[in-house]
């Protein structure tokens, strides 16, 4: 037996299979088309249920393979009275001292728990849970032929820069409406987004703005950490859940719905707590503007 | 050289392709792949023997003209109670079980010399004595040991009437009381006459006894509500059995504290993993955890309920009665256990299920109240409902008194009620126990009360002492 010619061949062919290994990870994380028999199957699987569910997939899944633990968060504590005339300075612009700050407790759209505060056109409802929606108008209008998406996120972040106190929030997405423009924002927390604590600022063409922001404060994550589902488990979920509706969706408009975005962050809804743990989930986005969540240990949808 | 060369290039080369098959392989989990869930099943407590699932509302022992009554709580009812389920499990041939009817049984009551009764509410299923075959779904709603000339049987009552014979005296000889608790049934009537201040009670052979009502002629009680009290008598029909003690009945106002349990035990309990159970703190001192299907909230006050609306399991048909009690004492062992004293209080029917509640004895006396023990909803094997406020006995806070005369407590029921009662003036009596009573919203302390219980009315809480609604 030749040893040396033994061994150059044994050379050979693990340097083959060491190549052909590192191309099937390469491939794996994403950065190529070639799929194992096995993933090649599941992925067919999805695309299969997304097809019946009415469904296509218009963004690339994201890495799955994590661990995480729940956010815990508490409710942001706030001066009402500071909000509005920051707001009401910022955006009504009017000459001369401040006007008085109202508070009530009743009146027209003031549901039991909530107070109204008034500042001159500026009004701020503080709902129980925390919610607070703003309302006023705008000396500034945004010109309603605003076309390209990256102007249209450069004004949105201008806006909240300008903010004192939305100063750590980031423009998430926006929705062109009949009546003008949405901007959506989102906190985030050591770099994964919140998805709980968000702004939603409407713009209307007369340069009338309502901001509802819910706004957390984010304390830390809980210690126990546990493996979240992968994207596509979500996926597959959230069709579970979604199915019903989109029958009638389907019926009604006669054309498929495209997922434009699927991401992983921390959601729940509000509460009205003292201190509160928020599960990691996997953000679903829509073209038709809804949004779901589902949650990313459970793959419960988060209603 | 060149050869040296070659084989640490195979090595590493072999080495490097384990590694990245090793990667390859674990790094992705397929897609439905999800974490294994871990049910801690740990019991808080071991559940209870099958004799302690279902126990006797008492024990009445009767031995010519004296009886003797033995409640919850008491050692000699506990000792009563342990000797019957010996003699019906271990002495008495099951085998030759068999169905008996009425005046059978009416003609061995009347040969019988002794006899010792344990009535009970909630039924004993009597697939716990026997075998389930021959038991079915036969309830057993009362018990009864009879002493007779060389004869010794044993009645179950429910339904049906089955009996047993023992097969000798020594195989009952424990089943003789050993303390004594002297005690009279109530009569099958009474009638209140608020004009001549009387209160007299009647059996089916007619008068038994007139006594003057509270506080001499004219009576304290009704005095002070004569205001609104219609003229005429008023009947208390009794209708079933009701025994009271003939001595005097002591107690004494109690400080309670509550039971600590481990709270992150009990959490790993409900949930499938404690990861996935997210904690909220609410501001009123309460922690919530949720998986967002369960909810389980812990109150400051200890009080912790638990509400699963989607239970995991989709087999929700109703398990028989025995093997619902079965399964309900085991969801008690698994969330937050059993305490001494812990008995099964009620079961009733709930639609897919049934509810089941636990009650606790203090100092010989039932503690009761919408707050008191723990309830329990199964549905199908799943418990969708839980309530459970165990509270321990702390100091006392009085010294001991008497309680009022159980007459001028239902003197005081009936008047309390009357304006629901006018109609018919009178009411039907279910139950008249002294207990002890859990006043909502002050769970601090614990008052002893009589609770008279009308069919028309439902249950009313009594000082023991002033006789005041609770």
């Amino acid at each position: 037996m030749d040893f040396s010619r033994a061994r150059t061949v044994l050379i050979g062919m693990f340097l083959f299979l060491n190549i052909f290994l590192l191309y099937q990870i390469w491939q794996d994380e994403g950065r190529g088309d070639f799929l194992l028999p096995g993933r090649k199957e599941e992925v067919s699987r999805l695309e299969t249920a997304l097809g019946t569910a009415g469904f296509t997939l218009d963004t690339s899944l994201p890495k799955g393979d994590m661990r995480l633990a729940h956010l815990v968060v508490e409710p942001w504590p706030f001066d009402a009275v500071e909000l509005i005339t920051t707001l009401q300075a910022l955006w009504e612009k009017e000459e001369g001292p401040v006007p008085l700050v109202e508070g009530s407790k009743q009146g027209a759209g003031v549901a039991e728990g909530e107070i109204k505060y008034s500042c001159g056109g500026c009004n701020l409802l503080v709902k129980k849970e925390g919610l607070l929606v703003f309302t006023a108008n705008s000396k500034e209008v945004l010109t309603p032929e605003l076309d390209n998406q990256e102007d249209i996120l450069n004004i949105a972040a201008a806006i909240i820069q300008e903010i004192p106190f939305m100063q750590d929030f980031v423009v998430d997405y926006f929705q062109k409406t009949e009546k003008g423009i949405v901007f959506h924002y989102r906190q985030g927390y050591e770099g994964y987004p919140l998805y709980g604590g968000y702004a939603e600022l409407s713009c209307g063409e007369k340069g009338d703005r309502v901001l509802s922001l819910y706004r957390l404060k984010p304390c830390h994550l809980a210690t126990q950490e546990r493996e979240i589902i992968s994207p596509a488990a979500a996926l597959l979920r959230f069709l579970e859940a979604y199915e019903p509706e989109t029958n009638e969706i389907k019926q009604a408009a006669g054309e498929k719905k495209s997922i434009i975005e699927i991401s992983l962050g921390f959601y729940s809804h509000g509460y009205d707590a003292e201190r509160w743990e928020i599960p990691p989930v996997w953000r679903i986005r829509i073209d038709s503007g809804e949004v779901y969540y589902v949650n990313a240990f459970t793959g419960n949808l988060e209603r | 050289m060149w050869e040296k060369f070659k084989t640490v290039c195979l090595i590493f080369l072999i080495i490097t392709s384990i590694l990245l098959t090793y990667r390859l392989w674990f790094s992705h989990p397929l897609l439905e792949e999800g974490t294994v869930p871990r049910y801690e099943y740990v019991y808080f407590t071991p559940p209870p023997s099958v004799y302690e699932i279902v126990q006797p509302v008492e024990a009445i022992f009767f031995s010519g003209d004296k009886t003797h009554l033995f409640r919850r709580g008491n050692s000699e009812y506990q000792r009563l109670w342990a000797q019957a389920w010996q003699v019906l499990t271990q002495k008495a041939n099951l085998g030759k079980i068999r169905r008996n009817s009425n005046s059978e049984l009416e003609t061995a009551l009347e040969t019988a010399t002794c006899r010792l009764v344990f009535p009970f509410h909630p039924a004993l299923p009597l697939a716990f004595i026997s075998d389930r075959q021959v038991a079915g779904d036969t309830k057993i709603s009362k018990i009864t040991f009879l002493w007779a000339e060389e004869n010794y049987t044993v009645f179950l009552e429910g339904e049906e009437i089955f009996s047993l014979s023992l097969p000798d005296a020594a195989a009952i000889e424990a089943l003789l009381p050993v303390k004594e608790n002297p005690c009279i049934p109530l009569p099958s009537k009474f009638i209140f006459n608020a004009d001549a201040g009387l209160v007299a009670m009647e059996n089916d052979e007619g008068l038994l006894e007139e006594r003057l009502l509270p506080n001499g002629s004219g009576s304290g009680i009704f005095n002070s509500n004569t205001a609104s009290l219609p003229p005429g008598s008023w009947e208390i029909n009794v209708s079933r059995e009701i025994f009271v003690e003939t001595g005097a009945l002591l107690a004494q106002e109690i400080s309670l504290e509550r039971k600590n349990i481990g709270r992150e035990e009990l959490v790993k309990a409900f949930f499938l993993d404690l990861s996935l159970a997210r904690r909220i703190e609410e501001k009123d001192g309460a922690v919530y955890f949720t998986d967002g299907e369960k909810g389980l909230r812990i109150y400051a006050s200890g009080l912790v309920e638990y509400t699963a609306p989607r239970p995991e399991n989709s087999f929700r048909r109703p398990l028989s009665y025995d093997l619902s009690l079965q399964k309900g004492v085991e969801s008690q062992s698994i969330y937050g256990g059993f305490l001494p004293g812990t008995f099964l209080y009620d079961v009733q029917d709930a639609g897919a299920g049934c509810r089941m509640i636990w009650r606790r004895v203090i100092n010989d006396l039932v503690l009761e109240g919408e707050n008191a023990g723990c309830e329990i909803l199964l549905e199908g094997q799943d418990v969708s409902f839980l309530r459970r406020n165990f509270l321990l006995a702390g100091t006392k806070i009085a010294a001991r008194r008497p309680f009022r005369p159980f007459t001028e407590a239902l003197c005081q029921a009936l008047l309390l009620q009357q304006e629901r009662l006018q109609e018919r003036e009178g009411a039907t009596l279910l139950s008249l126990r002294p207990v002890y009573y859990l006043p909502t919203g002050n769970e601090e302390r614990a008052i002893p009360a009589w609770a008279v219980n009308f069919a028309e009315t439902g249950t009313i809480y009594l000082h023991w002492s002033s006789l005041e609604p609770l």
